[in-house]
């Protein structure tokens, strides 16, 4: 087991309780890499590759990591029983801006932290132990079921805290002073007040830490950044190096500091545009200078390196209907292309007004395996406007996630669970068996399915409804309640119902080609070949295909498949997600928003295959399945333009969550400026058929081949996995040979 | 569609005794389809699916596409993937390491338009169409001009990808529905024409002369074949093409892979490649 995995063991192991536990979804991280010596890191690019990786901070400044997680653990422990819970948890944040080590490097243009590990967040034992108290006191009787669920693959189930953004413009505008003005301007004597009022104490403890740290450092860098944390104490950011430096903070202080991921950096372009301007107007800053600066703030998520990206939104449309993309995004995409990090992953938003320069670079950026994804403005705002959003909030969205958009004050969406609809078909099968169930016609056994499959949702869904009554009891957001104008007036958690219009939860569906893929299978053989009955092909997935290699081959080779365009397969798919959709959407859940199904499975698609049995469509037991609304790897032998137009046969008003579609492409086919074209077709049909976000895989099998012979020679290859890029060399072996398959069937 | 033996022997016999008429009850010669290539970005502008017949009258000996010399349908065992079993499927489906293919299926000429409908919002989107290759498209021209009038009366903008080496009765029919011809030229200089193709070049002259005197529009393909047909030739040919009024933006210069060599093999076929 690598070092990551056991962090995450141990995670684990403090959240467990008699009733329940929460598996969390994230058992899988690529293998850490052993620092160096940190004598040797001398340089801008060394020094910033490190210092996520490893403590490069001043221990004279303050307690390193190990210290701080045993301190604040028994710190919360003292006060629990009596202080309420957001005020202990405040205290531990205060605790930590106060005594953590710290660096204020003349190599980087921002600072280091000691609680630099994402794996072991000195709040997130607190958490998770505050977690189990919850569970046990509120809702034990679930736990069991979810735990076994979550163990079989039925689903997986945890607290999701890694989805929450700002309204960043109006908090860009405000800064730290402002908000904490609109705090006491609402204050009341109540614990949130006085747990979000310590938190903004301790940020400007914290910003006068880093200050005098950077003077005692000296050197040019260093000093900049003391003034900056000098002008972020008394005043909103004034500057582009400021805003960065502010997105930069917030993101350290939610997710190291207190445990709540902020998805976002912003709407990047249009958010530093009006500063750059002022800036060059005023003689502030150089181009030269911004890039260095931006290059820096781009290599602080590639040190990071969380394996699911962090997501950075360009463009997007103004209210007289012109484009947001300014002068500004093309040099932004320039130093974003010169990185080739696989994290920041930029979601490009395109809509009619995106300039051809700005497409053009980004389609040649997306087949170079630059990180990045393209967002339908269109079909986003139609559907946030279907879901009740004022048309000018819609057409303000972001992105944030994986793919996961919202309103701008909506930002506290948050996942709620993934339902595994092959596991549904495996357990129909298995009853079958067993002499359990039957099924006349095909029709018969659809309905059982579909029966099935909703109730699983709905399971899921009534699971988080108990959990997000709960949430700000577990972990309350500090941060993002400074943040959020409505949680400050009303006194509401950003965690739980702080916000006016968001609080929603997505259910994500799981496995969805492949569920189809195996519907389709059991159809030819039970009900039209009649090659053997249910019961038998039940126990014949059972014993995972033992002795029908030839019939498992058969089924894998046909083109009855999701993705191929083939129209009772596509009309199936329809059937079951709107069905699906009308148990999910709009339902209320516990927080004061609704429910929303999510075409996005993250790393399920991996997780939850390891834990399903043999299905008809020629997949082995645990076999991983297919990924988000995609066609199972290396099945869609049809074509990409199939692939898009078997998307258009769902309805994508029923994915609120996020539609999103991943497209393997061969080089040739997109070479030159004639590959360009190409791409801005495919992207815009699949737009227009209602799509939200479209990816791209451009590679040739030989290429993927000689990448998992040669690992030294493509140390940048990049893929994009889920909603975010990851590096070649550290996808597992089962998953590189699914991907040279797909490219291989691109070859035919 | 991958097929067994036996599943295809059926479709081909009910194919053959429902041969296509052509006007006046006359029978007209129908193609095996090879493959249907979508998303195909080389075969005329835009976006495109290209449709492959099966047969041919030359033989070129650079052929990268040996499998659509015969008209015939013909089984394909592709030696670095067969594991050698005891006993051989037989059967594209079931082969373990798909190293079995059939080359020749028979496509009803609805299914065919059915096919290039899927895919028109991307032809309109990118100023694509449909396009006919082979094998020699018009070695079946009659049924070509068929096809094509379905594919004009869909609205679908046509190209047509031949060797033109066909009657010129062919030409004539087919050019109100050609709306792009995509023509090879293999070798000006005769002799070298019949040595690497068995045909000579004369009528491919012809009708390439008369496309040029109907204002078809064109695009010549001309492939530079090492010691075979480059150099000289190559020049040659430009210098003709230019001369009948093809201009060299209407050329495109094609490179010579001999990446077909394994089909050659898993044909049974031997290699004649340079
Ligand atoms: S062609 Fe396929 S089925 Fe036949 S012997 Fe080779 S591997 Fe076996």
């Amino acid at each position: 087991m690598n070092k990551k995995n056991k962090n995450i063991l141990v995670i684990a192991l403090l959240a467990a309780f008699p009733a329940v536990s929460f598996a969390r979804g994230e058992g899988w991280v690529p293998k850490p890499p052993e620092p160096p010596p940190l004598s040797t890191l001398t340089n801008e690019a060394r020094y910033i590759e490190w210092k996520w990786r490893c403590d490069v901070t001043d221990r004279s400044t303050g307690i390193d990591n190990a210290t701080a997680c045993a301190d604040v653990l028994k710190l919360a422990g003292e006060l629990e029983p009596v202080e309420p819970w957001n005020v202990v948890k405040a205290r531990c944040f205060a605790y930590l801006c106060d005594n953590i080590a710290i660096d204020v490097s003349p190599y980087d243009w921002f600072p280091a932290f000691a609680c630099w590990d994402r794996y072991k967040r000195p709040l997130s034992s607190v958490i998770w132990r505050r977690n189990g108290k919850i569970g046990a006191q509120f809702y034990p009787s679930i736990g069991q079921e979810i735990n076994e669920g979550n163990r079989i693959g039925k689903w997986m189930v945890w607290k999701d805290f890694d989805h929450i953004i700002p309204e960043w413009d109006k908090v860009i505008s405000l800064g730290f002073p402002g908000m904490k003005k609109r705090l006491h301007d609402n204050w009341k004597d109540k614990p949130y007040y006085k747990a979000v009022g310590m938190a903004s104490d301790a940020i400007d403890r914290l910003l006068d830490r880093l200050a005098a740290q950077g003077e005692k450092r000296g050197g040019a860098r260093a000093v900049r950044q003391a003034e900056c944390f000098r002008r972020l104490k008394t005043s909103a950011p004034q500057t582009a190096y400021d805003v960065m430096q502010f997105i930069y903070l917030y993101f350290v202080l939610s997710e190291h500091f207190e445990a709540v991921q902020a998805r976002s950096l912003s709407i990047i372009d249009q958010t530093l545009w009006p500063y750059y301007k002022a800036d060059l107007a005023a003689g502030r800053t150089t181009e030269a200078e911004f890039r260095e600066q931006f290059k820096h703030f781009l290599w602080q998520w590639g040190s990071i390196d969380n394996y699911w990206g962090q997501p950075v939104t360009m463009g997007g449309t103004k209210a007289d209907g012109s484009t947001e993309y300014n002068p500004l995004s093309l040099i932004i995409l320039d130093v974003m292309d010169e990185c080739n990090l696989p994290s920041p992953k930029f979601h490009m938003k395109v809509a009619d007004n995106t300039p051809d320069a700005i497409l053009k670079k980004t389609l040649d950026m997306a087949r170079r395996h630059r990180s990045l994804s393209f967002i339908g403005e269109k079909s986003c705002r139609a559907l946030l406007e279907h879901r009740g959003y004022p048309a000018d909030e819609a057409r303000r969205f972001v992105t944030r996630g994986c793919y996961e958009f919202s309103t701008p004050e909506a930002g506290n969406g948050l996942e709620g669970g993934h339902v595994n609809l092959v596991k549904v078909v495996e357990l129909l099968l298995t009853d079958a068996k067993d002499g359990k169930f039957d099924a006349p016609d095909f029709a018969a056994f659809k309905k059982e399915y579909i029966a099935r499959a909703c109730a699983t949702a709905k399971c899921v869904g009534d699971f988080f409804y108990e959990f997000e009554k709960h949430l700000d009891d577990v972990n309350p957001a500090l941060v993002a309640s400074l943040a959020g104008e409505h949680s400050v007036k009303t006194g509401k958690d950003a965690m739980a119902n702080g916000t006016r219009t968001g609080n929603n939860t997505s259910t994500c569906l799981s496995g969805f080609g492949t569920a189809m893929d195996a519907l389709i299978a059991i159809k030819e053989i039970v009900y039209e070949k009649r090659e053997m009955s249910l019961r038998e092909l039940g126990s014949l997935m059972a014993d995972n295909w033992k002795g029908r290699d030839d019939l498992r081959l058969r089924m894998l080779a046909s083109k009855r498949k999701w993705g191929n365009n083939d129209i009772e397969v596509n009309r199936m798919a329809r059937e079951i997600s709107k069905s699906l959709s009308a148990v999910v959407n709009s339902r209320p859940n516990s927080r004061g928003g609704r429910f929303g199904m999510s075409g996005h499975n993250a790393r399920q698609f991996v997780v939850q295959g390891a834990r399903t049995g043999a299905t008809p469509d020629g997949r082995f037991k645990g076999e991983e399945f297919s990924k988000n609304l995609s066609p199972t790897m290396g099945v869609d032998t049809e074509g990409v333009t199939a692939l898009i137009n078997t998307l258009s046969a769902l309805d994508s008003m029923d994915f609120p969550g996020d539609f999103p579609l991943d497209v393997m492409l061969l080089p040739y086919t997109v070479s030159g400026d004639k590959g360009l074209e190409v791409m801005k077709v495919l992207i815009n049909r699949y737009f227009d058929n209602g799509g939200f976000v479209i990816q791209f895989n451009v590679f040739d099998a030989e290429e993927l081949r000689d990448a998992q012979k040669h690992p030294e020679k493509y140390e940048n290859l990049q893929v994009r996995v889920c909603g975010w890029n990851v590096r070649w060399n550290d996808l597992p072996r089962a998953e590189q040979d699914a991907y040279i398959r797909r490219a291989d069937n691109l070859m035919k | 569609m991958r097929m067994t033996r036996k599943e295809f022997m059926s479709s081909a016999a009910a194919f053959a005794v429902s041969p296509m008429l052509a006007d006046g009850g006359r029978k007209i010669k129908t193609p095996l389809m090879l493959d249907t290539k979508r998303m195909a970005i080389h075969d005329g502008p835009g976006i495109r699916t290209t449709f492959f017949v099966k047969g041919c009258p030359l033989r070129c000996i650079w052929c990268h596409n040996p499998e659509s010399l015969s008209s015939k349908p013909q089984w394909a065992r592709f030696q670095h993937l067969c594991r050698k079993c005891a006993k051989c499927t037989m059967d594209e489906a079931t082969c373990p390491t798909r190293a079995l293919k059939l080359y020749g299926k028979p496509m009803s000429m609805d299914d065919i338009v059915a096919k290039a409908l899927e895919d028109k919002a991307f032809y309109d989107e990118s100023g694509g169409g449909v396009t006919l290759s082979g094998g020699e498209p018009l070695l079946f021209w009659e049924w070509a001009v068929e096809l094509f009038r379905k594919f004009k009366v869909a609205g679908l903008h046509t190209c047509m990808d031949t060797s033109l080496y066909a009657p010129p009765a062919a030409i004539e029919a087919l050019l109100p529905y050609v709306d792009m011809w995509l023509p090879d030229y293999k070798a000006k200089n005769d002799a070298l024409h019949k040595k690497f193709t068995k045909v000579s070049n004369r009528i491919i002259k012809k009708n390439l002369e008369r496309l040029v005197a109907a204002k078809a529009k064109i695009e010549v393909r001309c492939l530079s074949v090492p010691n075979c047909t480059d150099g000289a030739d190559l020049a040659a040919r430009h210098r003709y093409l230019n001369s009948i009024g093809i201009p060299e933006s209407a050329i495109v210069d094609l490179k010579y892979y001999d990446y077909a060599r394994s089909k050659y093999l898993a044909l049974g076929m031997k290699d004649t490649m340079p």
